[in-house]
């Protein structure tokens, strides 16, 4: 047997003390070690039903006589007398994060980490703030007759239910570990569903209770009665949704690996995976005071927001509309990601006006007003009679317009270029130009065709003060800028058919401090003057400068805007999804979205959970979980599933950190037609141990399972799968395959597959597939002949190993992994 | 406008102990191509090999310039954003990782000033694969995941073209071709060409020659180039074969 001790690493690691408790004064806390006492004084202080302390003090005696497990991994350092075995639940959130080891903190940073979620995750805040949208969501279900809480609530609140099925399906007799956790579990779900109760768990409670879980000796009970259902939704976006790039918003389908995108905080991060799938279920649409924002997003993807109700005041509602908020409390909130299903009419989003930029030397305050000028005025046409293409400017009649073609002309001469000055026969005043460089200019920075326009990247990046000058230059001509009475507040207006120059003079005037409302005038056949003409759309911006009436608020460079409207419907075809590389997020027509996870961490250093499934006729359960503990973490769970006639269950694992995961999600067939499916996949980088595999039984006819393991080894990790499938005698036709693949990543690393299956059954059929693989130098040195980096090269190749079945887990969780596979693979950067 | 050159001079690379290439010069300037011949083990492969700078191939000395950038200073990644392309003899397989997904990485990776439109992308690739008569399937399937040679060999001349490199280097591209598939591989050869592309072509046969008539041909034999001449030259070697070249070898006249 390997000893991890052996790794070198492992040394350094043990010195690190993840041992927070000693500056905490805890509410209760049982002494270190284990005894029939400390068992009893547990119970007690949870007062707890006497049946309930009869099974922990005789999963104790049992614990005592059972073994340490001597197969797989080394687990000859773990003292039992030196754990303490309960600390009550309130107190072990409380921990500083000053107190977090740096390598932790670093670790959240490099994964771009969100401030808020990096203490949770470390346990050093008790909730997100999300915290209350939980609760009301637990509301809804509570009306269908779902119970889902904590275990230690379930014991008192429905000691029937939990009587009935606890520790049946694993028994504390089972292992050492089971029977310690029966001693001594605290924590945990229970989760029931009432018969053909469909419950779509959100991924956000999934983690919450996929967290609270992965305590140290917790417990979960899930039930689902006939008929039940118990999955979750993901979040994504339509495939024609707007996302800002920082120069231009381009629909999210198009964007690409590589591709920079704009964050919550405004700066560019880069985009290192794209994702995208079919989705069938309702699409909300977001329509912002601002209208011409509005956006899509499915039900569950978090969005960057404000509650309305908790920045209201006690004043009358305004305009007959949503109740009043305080200025006060609204710009001194903290904006947080709310899931689009739990959002409401006047609550705020936040826009966000992008933050970098970078000058232009080129770009002269002469030039930015010509560009400005042709933005809203200018065109460039081919003149067949002289067979010359001219760039034009088009002008009123006004004196001011007069005013404004002959200062254009005289800028235009001072450059150095060829410029006209017209008087059409209409009267119209229009400056024209050859200049070659100046037609290129004007094309190149701000396009042609009215509908077409777009300032060029250059111009959007430029600083805020530069991009006021071109705007300035945008708003001379006629009808932008109107005073109305009786405020004489200025209201600055402009009009264009080109919908992307309408979002990007959004931004500049966000740059520049100010919200813009943009808002669509519906183009169509309209009658003038007895012509039929066809309009085209119009795009308005407009803002006052007078912000009295305003309705949204400036924090910085967010501004908070009112939602006006939501509209829900349903939705049927390709979603899409991005993973950023720091801060996880992007912005939607200028809106803040959030999509991402990190791993979670422990104070702990022994886990050994116990997960019991209850999957009645014709029921479905599925239950994923992603562990990615801190490297010194031995975690050993138990997870079992009894498996009804028809009822079909599926376990999807990942697994990456921690010292040692022992891990075998196991499935009994028990009823007619009963199905399983188990997909693990581990991910062992660094100096770990990761044994992980499924475990089925086939005890009824017509049963079917299939298992999918992937293991990835790395940096002188250990990857081992162990399975264990029996298709009892007289499972008549059963069917069972097993795949297990593993890749390994260097010379260092191994890899063990341990496959036990016991056929007792002729008229099963059953199937066994394995492979062991390596990264070839060959590969990578292939793509990065491609002009790919070393360490994505070898990103690409464990991602593509992985992709059958990053494909079927969640898509929160797979862009989880994807980061992770990243970071890991990051360590093989070539220096130099 | 000012070619483009790559300068391969006086390279000498050993694999292991063994020194394969022995002084090889070849200077392509953007626009031509160039024929690479010799028998099996020469080390044509080799030095297609160094100039993609895999670390397995070590430069004894020489000089491997892309105009004034010298190339044996950069890591193969680098050496590809200067613009260089080699298709492989045998390229490999990578399972799972999806050709557009793989291709796209590349391409901005390559091209990182350049807006790539996913969609337009998509399309460029499709109609390609449809040019090199290969399913428009080829796309979501793992890099040359099942592909038979001759495919393999066409997918690697499809991303020559998306690509768009400076200088390329074709091992053996034409070996495993059908007829058919040979006329369009040469016809994006030749596209290649006009692209401005510098091209060197790696070959046992005339038979790719008679589409893509080259500006010079090279005989390497047992790591040195023995003979430099015009296209001509390539006929000439398939009528007297390398044992003409046996016992002693002939000054190179063109540099
Ligand atoms: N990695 C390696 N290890 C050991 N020897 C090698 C290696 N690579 C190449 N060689 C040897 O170097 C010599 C030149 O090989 P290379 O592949 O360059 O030949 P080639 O001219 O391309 O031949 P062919 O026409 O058969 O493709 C051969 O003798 C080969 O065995
Ligand atoms: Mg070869």
């Amino acid at each position: 047997m390997q000893k991890l001790d052996d790794v070198e690493d492992v040394k350094k690691l043990n010195e690190i003390k993840y041992d927070f408790i000693t500056d905490l004064k805890p509410v209760y806390q049982t002494k270190k070690g284990l005894s029939r006492d400390v068992i009893e004084e547990m119970s007690r202080e949870k007062k707890e039903p006497d049946w309930m302390k009869k099974i922990r003090l005789k999963a104790y005696e049992i614990f005592l006589s059972k073994p340490v497990p001597t197969w797989g991994p080394d687990l000859s350092e773990l003292n039992f007398d030196d754990l303490t075995y309960y600390t009550r639940q309130e107190d072990r959130k409380a921990n500083n994060w000053e107190d977090v080891p740096k390598e932790i903190k670093d670790t959240f940073d490099r994964l771009g980490v969100p401030e808020m979620e990096k203490k949770y995750l470390a346990g050093s805040v008790a909730q997100l703030q999300s915290e209350g949208v939980y609760s009301r969501l637990r509301k809804q279900w509570e009306d269908k007759g779902v119970i889902f809480m904590d275990m230690d609530s379930a014991v008192q609140k429905h000691p029937d239910i939990v009587r009935e099925h606890f520790g049946k399906i694993v028994p504390p007799s089972d292992n050492k570990f089971a029977a310690l956790n029966t001693a001594v579990w605290s924590g945990g779900s229970f989760l029931y569903v009432p018969s053909g109760v469909q419950l779509d768990l959100p991924v956000q409670a999934y983690f919450r209770m996929n967290s609270a879980l992965e305590g140290q000796f917790e417990r979960t009970l899930i039930i689902a009665e006939p008929d039940a259902s118990v999955h979750y939704i993901e979040g994504c976006l339509p495939a024609e949704e707007l996302v800002s790039k920082g120069d231009s918003l381009v629909p999210i389908s198009s964007v690409g690996v590589s591709d920079n995108v704009v964050t919550h905080s405004g700066e560019n991060s880069r985009v290192t995976r794209t994702f995208e799938r079919p989705y069938d279920g309702t699409m909300m649409t977001f329509v912002p005071l601002s209208k011409g924002n509005s956006f899509k997003l499915t039900v569950e993807h978090p969005v960057l927001a404000i509650k309305r109700s908790s920045v209201s005041t006690e004043r009358k509602p305004r305009n007959g509309w949503k109740s009043e908020v305080s200025t006060q409390k609204l710009i001194t909130a903290k904006p947080d990601y709310v899931r689009a299903e739990q959002l409401e009419e006047g609550d705020f989003i936040v826009y966000v006006a992008p933050t970098e930029s970078k000058d232009n030397e080129g770009m002269t305050p002469e030039l930015l007003r010509v560009l400005g000028l042709y933005a809203a005025e200018g065109s460039v046409s081919y003149n067949k009679a002289i067979k010359t293409t001219v760039l034009a400017f088009s002008f009123g009649k006004s004196k001011k317009e007069k005013d404004l073609a002959t200062e254009l002309y005289d800028l235009l001469k001072s450059l150095g270029e060829q410029a006209n000055l017209i008087k059409t026969a209409g009267g119209y005043y229009t400056v024209s130009s050859y200049s070659k460089k100046l037609i290129e200019l004007c094309e190149t920075h701000v396009g042609k065709g009215a509908a077409e326009k777009k300032l060029s990247k250059v111009l959007m990046e430029l600083p805020p003060e530069k991009q006021r000058i071109l705007l300035d230059n945008y708003l001379r001509g006629d009808g932008n800028v109107y005073v109305k009475r009786p405020f004489k507040s200025v209201m600055v207006r402009a009009s264009t058919a080109s919908k992307m120059l309408a979002f990007q003079l959004q931004e500049i005037i966000a740059r520049n401090g100010t919200f813009a409302n943009l808002s669509i005038r519906k183009g169509g056949d309209d009658t003038i003057v007895g012509r039929k003409i066809r309009r085209k759309d119009q795009f308005i911006v407009q803002y006052t400068e007078d912000k009295r009436h305003s309705q949204v608020r400036k924090a910085g460079n967010n501004f908070y805007v009112p939602i006006r409207k939501i509209i829900k419907e349903k939705f049927k075809d390709k979603v899409y999804n991005l993973e950023v590389s720091k801060q996880n997020s992007y912005l939607v027509k200028g809106f803040a979205v959030h999509n991402c996870t990190a791993p979670t961490y422990s104070q702990y250093s022994l886990h050994a959970a116990i997960v019991e499934v209850y999957v009645k006729k014709a029921a479905k359960v599925r239950y994923t979980s992603v562990q990615n503990w801190s490297d010194n973490i031995i975690n050993g769970p138990t997870k079992r599933s009894w498996v009804e006639e028809r009822g079909r269950m599926e376990w999807v694992q990942g697994s990456l950190g921690s010292k040692i995961t022992m891990t075998y999600p196991s499935s009994i067939l028990r009823g007619e037609y009963a199905s399983t499916s188990n997909l693990n996949v581990a991910l062992g980088v660094g100096p770990v141990w990761k044994d992980n595999g499924a475990k089925v039984v086939h005890a009824a006819p017509n049963t079917t399972s299939k298992i999918v393991a992937k293991s990835i080894s790395g940096k002188g990790g250990m990857a081992v799968y162990r399975g264990q499938l029996r298709i009892n005698p007289g499972a008549y036709n059963s069917k069972a395959s097993v795949q297990c693949d593993a890749l390994i990543l260097d010379d260092m690393s191994k890899s063990n597959t341990y496959p036990h299956n016991e056929i007792l059954e002729e008229s099963a059929s059953f199937s066994h597939e394995a492979s062991v693989g390596k990264i070839s130098e060959e590969q990578v040195d292939y793509l990065m002949s491609r002009g790919i980096r070393e360490e994505d090269a070898r990103s690409l190749i464990v991602l593509g190993f992985l992709d059958d079945v990053l494909k079927e887990i969640p898509l929160e969780y797979s862009i989880e992994f994807n980061k992770l596979v990243r970071l890991e693979m990051s360590k093989y950067g070539a220096v130099g | 406008m000012i070619p483009n050159v790559l300068s391969i001079k006086d390279l000498s690379v050993s694999v292991g102990e063994k020194e394969i290439l022995k002084s090889v010069t070849i200077t392509v300037k953007s626009g031509e191509i160039h024929a690479l011949m010799g028998p099996n083990g020469t080390g044509k492969s080799t030095l297609a090999h160094t100039v993609v700078g895999s670390i397995r191939y070590k430069v004894n000395s020489g000089d491997l310039f892309l105009n004034d950038v010298n190339l044996r200073d950069l890591q193969v990644y680098e050496r590809a954003r200067a613009g260089l392309f080699v298709a492989f003899q045998e390229p490999v397989t990578v399972q799972g990782l999806r050709f557009l997904n793989y291709l796209r990485t590349a391409y901005s990776s390559l091209h990182p000033d350049e807006k790539l439109e996913y969609k337009k992308f998509v399309e460029e690739v499709k109609e390609l694969l449809a040019f090199f008569g290969l399913d428009s399937s080829f796309a979501d399937r793992g890099l040359n995941e099942g592909l038979s040679g001759g495919e393999k060999k066409r997918m690697e001349a499809l991303q020559m073209l998306i690509l768009r490199p400076k200088f390329i280097i074709l091992d053996e591209i034409d070996s495993g071709l059908d007829v058919d598939a040979l006329r369009v591989v040469s016809k994006a050869i030749a596209r290649a060409k006009e692209n401005g592309a510098g091209i060197i072509i790696i070959t046992h046969y005339q038979r790719i020659l008679d589409y893509i008539k080259p500006d010079f041909v090279h005989v390497l034999i047992n790591g040195r180039i023995a003979e430099s001449g015009n296209g001509d030259l390539a006929k000439l070697i398939e009528e007297r074969g390398y044992e003409y070249y046996k016992g002693g070898e002939i000054d190179a006249k063109i540099g």
